[in-house]
């Protein structure tokens, strides 16, 4: 598997598991409570730091550590570890062009919030939402151009 | 979406004329990744010009012997 197949898989499953976690925190609240209530603030910090953190540390267990691993077993170094060729830059820019759509949908979302005074609860989570949404967006694509071709 | 490129190639077959080449070898030569050499050799993506000229070089073959592209619109 490619290094960045690799990375683009961590961060998958670390921003999904991060943004589910954060709607644990906010589907635990108790009912009834005004949004401009709710500490959104610190959850949704952590969020993006355990995103930003755990996939820097998973690309380097799965990607680092699986090279090393691939070495020992095959007791040579792979030529093309760590390795980025033009297909990984055109997958890549595939998956930040849809990630961009994404992204920009919701900009449009977070904008509408704005000018209509929402709460900056609604806002933040809008613009968190199209985070979340753009990397998963972006993610999926670049896995299935891996996968199914390109 | 993106989709399988309908260019075939006939690298797997020059590769084993080339002195059974490893595919990790072929990759090595031209500098992509072995899952790239595997991904062009399945016709799942088309590689730039720049790259397909180094892969018939290190065939030693031209670049028609290894790429093919249908005549016929069969999208």
């Amino acid at each position: 598997m490619p290094f960045r197949e690799k990375f683009t898989w961590v961060s998958l499953v670390v921003t999904v598991a991060a943004a589910a976690g954060y709607s644990l925190f906010l589907l635990s609240q108790p009912a009834g409570r005004a949004a401009g209530e709710i500490p959104y603030q610190m959850p949704m910090v952590a969020a993006i730091g355990v995103t930003i953190v755990t996939t820097i540390v998973g690309t380097i267990v799965f990607g680092i550590g699986g090279g090393i691993a691939a070495t020992m077993a095959n007791r040579v170094m792979p030529g093309d570890f760590g390795r980025i060729d033009d297909r990984d830059r055109e997958i890549a820019l595939e998956g930040g062009a849809a990630g961009a759509a994404v992204a920009s949908a919701g900009a449009l979302v977070a904008l509408v919030l704005a000018m209509a005074r929402a709460d900056q609860f609604w806002i933040a989570n809008a613009i968190f939402g199209t985070y979340v949404a753009a990397s998963v967006v972006s993610a999926v694509v670049r896995l299935v151009a891996y996968r199914r071709g390109f | 979406m993106v989709k399988p490129t309908s260019i075939t190639n006939r690298i797997r077959a020059l590769r084993f004329a080339a002195g059974e080449m490893t595919q990790a070898e072929l990759a090595d030569r031209i500098g992509v990744t072995r899952q790239t050499v595997i991904a062009i050799e399945q016709g799942r993506y088309s590689p730039s010009l720049e790259v397909a000229f180094k892969i018939a070089r290190v065939l030693g073959v031209g670049l028609d012997d290894v790429f093919q592209f249908p005549s016929e619109d069969r999208t």
